[in-house]
């Protein structure tokens, strides 16, 4: 029942795509949903299927099987032109012989009367803060200008969706992070529901209202940025977005602890592995940044005894990495982030023995 | 592809064929497979099938070709072609990779100059070449008679195997220049730092970092050179004498003794090695492609005076050759009589009282160069968008890129004779029905010279274009569809400004050469349409020798007067893309 409720309030719906390339499949059964105005990005490695879905999506490729609705409507094998999406590429594609305002008035000749689409371009122009930059070439203008240029005439048409294809890969990092916001924030002021392929997991935290966690054409985890980042559904995800400490080889001893060779760790809640029986092969896996480091005793749950084994300065933190000896004759290594503040305080030095914390509602379990 | 059997779904509410755009351009590469079929592949098949029966139009098999190779008379020619062919093309192509290093490797002064003066043989029919070697080393040459009797004469035995080959070099030159140049330039500097950073010698970087590194450049040269020296027809009917070699085999078959059966014989057994050498070609060209998609570092040459100066000499060299052997020409063509009044009239260039047109083949020619470039370039760019810049539809695409590959192995001659039997054909038997042809009306027309032109000169405008619309941005036509624009509008509005340049370039190449072929328009030319490359060789054949002189010239006038026009237009094209460009 509340399937059927999530349906009505769902504006882009896609069922179940599956696309196959000659005896590649590049989308495997990938269904998600969108509300009217979400910022949706679709984040995976190269050769993950994300640019595919988006394709699909737009009607660039057909689906072998599966369906895509729009406000209830079907358009699965809508034809590109018919589908009211408007698409920014990674190269803009904007046309070098037309400037600024043709590019943008290029969808809406002959759909509207000619003093409309002036009056159109110009607020437009307007929104994207290019005005005075109308009669430009493309040419003529840097990286953020012409991106801006393409989201405008993307948007021109009133488009139903707005596709973004890795639309800030070609420009520098500056430029980046500052067009990240602007995008979202005029995401926002339209209510233009969003979908946005990319490869960089910051430019995807940052700017969406949720994620699509792509892999070999399996979408593996559908959440919220924080979601994703703070309970990664697999360890492919854990160690896509972010980086992550894996333990191999722990075993579920009983509810809430785990056995690592002699040592036994509690985890909160058996975070994530709800479902394991006693004996089951683990993998426990913690974020570099919530690992902690002595010296408030040996007393808390979840301590060992590290020692330290290079430290990289990164400015604010240190990169440390500390060897763990497990007891059983194995050891294994943890990276650790520290706040520099810390490392001078307690003059961490290389070979230097340190206990080192797993906060127990920080560990995460996962079925090997 | 909106048709892609399986699928559990199969949503009905909109059947798609509501995407007209998408079976426009179906339809429209459908017509590209189509006329290529007509143009090409069914007068190729119409004449092999000619060389497997006899003169009354019977099933023979391998019969004539049997005869062809016991017939020494016949077959002896084989030899002779191959002969000024390979030699044709050692010569050419040492010639022309010494001139391109010059050109590229060297710091030469005036290099736009002397590229230009190299590129002169293009603009001329290769009757020309064959008149102005009369003219030098003929029975009355400038250099046979020593300059009129001031020097000591020298005989060089120019009819036959050395006219041709003389022809032939200078023919090929500017075409193993142009292919060996874009090899040289694009080695990557790094490699010539490695080496000398490794302490390998001048001699052994050449051996082994620039040889390899124009491998496919050479090997394209060698092929290119040898298929055009094989094939061609204007210089081997004025020096041949009575060297007799397959190009002029057949036309004497066709023409001379009307043995159609023969001379389409006589055409297969050119089209073969021409078929193989190009496959070859393409094979290298394929290479070469792969070699520069790996980004590389430009080659600046850096002075070096002893071998600057070695190159400097070389070059002027061949320039004073070319131009020289051009003014030749030219002199003649306005000497009063050759060589015992040498004083300048123009009475040569009054064509009332000779054969061949006169002044209406000129500009039929005019005419004809016209429509063939405006024709040829609207299919050869309007072919490439649709094959370059559609989305799915792979296989006809495919077969629509092999059809218009196809043309750039084919001889004019093979086409000219293809076309003959083709589009003159009544009708064809087929199982017992008759199927009138519904190509018969365009023959005698200058509708077929055209078309003849056009296929002649296809290939190569086909990839100038789809190199030109490779460097456009993949994603112009996503875009436009998103925005439910039409293909077309786009194509007017975008592709097609932008590849002006191109575009122009295309349109040049197809007037120049309709201008100066003579190989395939010389089978298919009716009473009623003369044209000039045509007059000169019935000219020429009548002894009528200045007069056909003095209308190679005009061509080559024309020619370069083209060329210029382009010049100017390409420029005021930069200009405008400049301003695109323009901060």
């Amino acid at each position: 029942m509340a399937h059927e409720q999530k349906d009505r309030d769902a504006y882009l719906k896609v069922r179940s795509i599956t696309k196959n390339f000659g005896g590649i499949t590049a989308l495997q059964e990938v269904s998600f949903e969108a509300g009217y105005g979400e910022f949706i990005s679709v984040l995976g490695p190269s050769g993950c299927g994300k640019t595919t879905l988006l394709r699909v999506i737009a009607g660039l490729e057909i689906q072998n099987a599966g369906r895509i609705f729009v406000e209830d409507q079907d358009m699965s094998l809508f034809p590109v032109s018919r589908r009211s999406v408007g698409i920014v590429f990674q190269s803009y594609a904007l046309f070098p012989n037309l400037n600024v305002v043709q590019n943008i008035a290029y969808g809406l000749k002959g759909k509207m009367k000619g003093s409309d689409i002036q009056k159109r371009v110009s607020e437009l122009l307007h929104l994207v803060g290019l005005d005075g930059y109308g009669s430009q070439f493309p040419a003529q203008l840097s990286g953020g200008q012409q991106q801006r240029v393409a989201l405008a005439r993307a948007i021109a048409p009133s488009p139903k969706l707005l596709l973004l294809d890795e639309p800030l890969s070609a420009l520098d990092a500056k430029v980046r992070t500052r067009l990240r916001s602007e995008i979202r924030r005029l995401q926002r002021r339209l209510g233009v529901t969003t979908v946005m392929v990319t490869h960089d997991q910051e430019e995807a935290l940052t700017m969406a209202d949720r994620i699509l966690v792509m892999d070999r054409g399996f979408l593996v985890q559908d959440g919220t940025p924080h979601d994703i980042y703070d309970r990664p559904a697999t360890p492919f995800v854990a160690s896509f977005i972010g980086s992550m400490n894996f333990i191999e080889n722990a075993v579920r001893a009983d509810a809430g602890f785990y056995r690592v060779g002699d040592h036994r760790l509690q985890v909160h809640g058996d975070n994530g592995a709800s479902g394991l029986g006693e004996g089951s092969r683990v993998v426990l896996a913690i974020r570099p940044e919530d690992v902690m480091i002595g010296p408030n005793g040996g007393t808390d749950p979840n301590t060992l005894n590290g020692r330290v084994e290079g430290m990289e300065y990164r400015g604010p933190v240190f990169r440390v990495g500390f060897r763990l000896a497990l007891g059983d004759g194995r050891d294994i290594r943890i990276e650790s982030e520290v706040p520099t503040e810390k490392i001078r305080r307690l003059a961490v030095r290389e070979a230097m023995e340190v206990p080192v914390r797993f906060p127990t509602d920080r560990l995460r379990v996962y079925a090997a | 592809m909106l048709f892609t059997p399986g699928g559990q779904c199969r949503p009905n509410s909109i059947p798609a064929t509501l995407d007209t755009d998408l079976w426009i351009r179906r339809g429209l590469i459908l017509l590209v497979c189509l006329w290529l079929s007509v143009a090409v592949v069914l007068p190729l098949f119409q004449l092999l099938s000619m060389s497997l029966t006899d003169d009354a139009g019977n099933f023979v098999g391998l019969a004539n070709f049997i005869y062809y190779f016991n017939t020494p008379a016949l077959s002896g020619s084989l030899g002779n072609s191959l002969f000024v062919s390979v030699v044709t093309m050692s010569v050419s192509v040492v010639l022309g990779f010494l001139y391109a290093y010059g050109l590229t490797r060297t710091a030469i002064p005036a290099k736009t100059f002397f590229r230009g003066a190299a590129m002169m043989p293009l603009f001329a029919p290769t009757l020309l070449n064959g008149i102005a070697l009369v003219y030098l080393f003929g029975r009355q040459g400038l250099i046979t008679r020593g300059f009129f009797g001031t020097l000591p004469g020298w005989d060089i035995g120019l009819y036959g195997p050395v006219g041709i080959i003389i022809a032939e070099v200078i023919f090929t030159f500017p075409q193993a220049v142009l292919i060996l140049s874009i090899a040289l330039r694009l080695s990557d500097a790094r490699l010539y730092e490695a080496s000398d950073s490794l302490g390998a010698s001048k001699i052994r970087t050449f051996f082994r970092v620039t040889l390899p590194g124009v491998k496919y450049g050479l090997i394209s040269a060698v092929f290119i050179c040898f298929i055009l020296a094989f094939t061609d027809f204007g210089a081997p009917k004025v020096v041949g004498g009575d060297y007799n070699i397959l190009a002029t085999d057949i036309y004497k078959q066709v023409i001379g003794q009307q043995n159609f059966v023969m001379g389409a014989v006589v055409s297969v057994v050119l089209l073969v090695p021409t078929v193989i050498a190009f496959l070859v070609d393409r094979l290298a060209q394929r290479r070469q492609v792969a070699l520069i998609a790996a980004k590389s570092t430009p080659l600046h040459p850096t002075p070096t005076p002893v071998r600057d100066r070695l190159f400097l000499a070389y070059c002027l060299l061949v320039v004073f050759l070319i131009l020289g052997f051009f003014a030749t020409a030219v002199f003649a063509s306005l000497v009063k009589v050759w060589p015992y009044d040498l004083s300048l009239s123009l009475t040569h260039y009054d064509f009332e009282r000779m054969g061949g047109g006169g002044y209406a083949a000129f500009f039929n020619s005019i005419r004809m160069s016209f429509y063939s470039a405006v024709a040829g370039t609207a299919l050869a760019f309007g072919s490439a968008y649709l094959v370059e810049k559609s989305r799915g539809m792979r296989g006809l695409r495919q077969g629509a890129y092999f059809l218009s590959m196809l043309p750039l192995a084919l001889p004019g001659l093979v086409i000219g004779l293809a076309y003959i039997f083709f589009f003159n054909a009544t009708g064809w038997e087929m199982f017992g029905v008759r199927i009138p042809n519904p190509f018969n009306f365009i023959y005698a027309t200058m509708g077929i010279l055209v078309l003849s032109n056009v296929v002649h000169f296809y290939t190569v405008g086909f990839l100038t274009a789809t190199t030109a619309l490779k460097q456009l941005d993949r994603e112009f036509e996503t875009v436009s569809e998103s925005m439910a624009v039409p293909f077309y509008r786009t194509f007017f509005r975008v592709t097609a400004p932008v590849c002006l340049p191109a575009i122009l370039e295309i349109g040049m190449y197809y007037f120049v050469n309709s201008m100066a072929t003579v190989s395939a328009v010389i089978f298919l030319y009716s009473a009623d349409i003369p044209l000039a490359s045509v007059a000169i060789a019935n000219m020429d054949d009548a002894g009528d020798i200045a007069p056909a002189c003095a209308m190679s010239v005009l061509i080559v006038l024309t020619n370069i007067g083209v060329r210029i026009l382009y010049g100017i237009l390409t420029r005021s094209v930069k200009a405008k893309t400049e301003r695109w460009m323009a901060r």
